[in-house]
């Protein structure tokens, strides 16, 4: 069913006659979609609103919801619709922008399998670890903290810095810090980095291990793994964990 | 940061991207690909980025309204372009379909999710449900509730799908136990399991077609 010249010449006239006040008519209408579709996701909506609000970018101001209708009755569904050819589509009125549109969202939903994926860094042993933390240690301060973030499978999901500012509260707040982080990240597991300049800072040492074992019992609670802490230093590393081993 | 290896299909996306930002910022076609360049950098693919738009992500929270809407309904429209060609032929007839909708509604997902695909007696499908939500590296799978909800739709067989957030989709023990619990609990009322397809990130495997079931 496409729609007759008569119809198209009904939806030129109703689009001269647009209200000029953004809270009503057609921009209020998209206004409050737009609004809904953000606060409730788009899976509530029917399949004519989907295509309805993708046609809001081909047509200014005129409603566009007799088209999105026409146009599944016309091609059958929506996966139709997507799917048509732009001859098509322009027959039924589909403005050239939304013709774009709708060709580019099959292009990208064909393109799912074929599409780059985003290598991640696999931090297999404690080696490899050791060697991609080193390269930061002519850049950062004395004392300066790190954590990384794994996946389920070791892989590096951020590597981020704690910066916190030096006074009695400070170890606490960094391991709630820590805790926050992880699960923002949707991490799995997490490695404390200790970089010191000197050869052995016996204090730093003595203080990472409260450290250590404190974020070690938080995030036992939260089911997260902790690998250890690394304290990294010119001469060398040590690593120790929750349990108080030097390995 | 992601590593970006695949340089022509990176700049693919972007193309594409920079395209859909268009036909919201029509005004300004150099806004629209600038957009399309931090986007990307920073969520590696547009896959990713498309599944960070339903979430609150800080790339997408920094977008404007018009631009986040449009995310969210290239997302879903992706879907259910997939999830329509779905319902149109015998489920198990066309595989390359299955994976296509897999891999968009939970190929990126951050934490697991146990999905079933119930079929009627013609193999078409019936019924695409979350079942279980779950954290980053379980979700909970409860056999007799499958199947009592299989009952329930009338389908006399499943195919069981779950996601993992790390984007290795070879199954664990504890996947391998499951699959054989669901299998049991399906055979004693006659149901059959047709598949366990675990979905990573740009691939699947599906643990018939592994000699697994």
């Amino acid at each position: 069913m496409a729609l007759s010249s008569n119809q198209t010449k009904k939806h030129a006239k109703r689009e001269r006659a647009a209200p000029i006040f953004s809270t009503t008519g057609p921009s209020g209408h998209r206004q409050r979609m737009r609004q809904k579709v953000l606060e409730n996701g788009p899976s509530w909506l029917a399949d004519y609103e989907i295509l309805e609000m993708l046609l809001f970018a081909g047509v200014p101001r005129r409603d566009t919801k007799p088209l999105a209708k026409a146009a599944l009755t016309h091609f059958g569904s929506f996966s139709n619709v997507l799917e048509a050819s732009p001859e098509l589509l322009r027959q039924i009125g589909v403005p050239e922008a939304s013709v774009r549109l709708l060709g580019t969202i099959v292009t990208i939903a064909q393109s799912v399998q074929r599409e780059a994926k985003p290598q991640k860094l696999a931090l297999k042993d404690w080696d490899t670890v050791v060697h991609y933390v080193s390269l930061r240690l002519d850049s950062v301060e004395e004392g300066h903290l790190r954590v990384l973030f794994l996946d389920s499978q070791n892989c590096l999901i951020a590597d981020e810095p704690v910066n916190l500012s030096k006074n009695k509260d400070s170890l606490q707040e960094s391991i709630t810090h820590i805790m926050r982080r992880t699960l923002m990240h949707q991490a799995c597991a997490v490695v404390t980095i200790r970089f010191t300049l000197h050869e052995e800072s016996k204090n730093l040492l003595e203080s990472d291990k409260v450290l250590a074992i404190g974020i070690a019992e938080a995030a036992h609670v939260l089911a997260i793994e902790v690998y250890g802490h690394l304290v990294l230093g010119r001469g060398g590393w040590c690593r120790f964990t929750h349990d108080d081993k030097n390995t | 940061m992601p590593i970006i290896e695949n340089h022509e299909a990176f700049s693919q996306s972007k193309a594409l991207l920079a395209s859909v930002l268009e036909a919201v910022l029509p005004s300004d076609l150099p806004q629209a690909q600038k957009i399309a360049d931090h986007l990307l950098a920073e969520t590696g693919s547009l896959s990713t980025l498309l599944t960070a738009s339903g979430q609150e992500t800080d790339a997408v929270k920094r977008q404007s309204e018009i631009v986040r809407v449009m995310l969210l309904l290239v997302r879903e429209s992706v879907q259910r372009f997939h999830r329509d060609k779905l319902y149109k032929q015998p489920l198990l007839a066309k595989y390359e379909q299955v994976f296509a909708y897999l891999q968009s509604v939970m190929g990126y997902e951050k934490t697991e999710q146990v999905r079933v695909l119930f079929l009627d007696e013609n193999h078409y499908l019936l019924r695409d449900e979350i079942t279980g939500q779950g954290t980053v590296d379980q979700a909970p799978v409860y056999p007799r509730e499958l199947v009592y909800r299989a009952l329930q739709l009338g389908a006399s067989g499943l195919v069981l799908v779950h996601n993992h957030p790390s984007g290795n989709p070879n199954p664990s023990q504890a996947d391998i136990v499951m699959t054989k619990k669901v299998i049991a609990a399906a055979r004693v009322v006659g149901l059959t399991v047709w598949d366990h397809v675990i979905v990573g990130t740009g691939q699947m495997m599906s643990m018939k077609e592994e000699g697994l079931l």
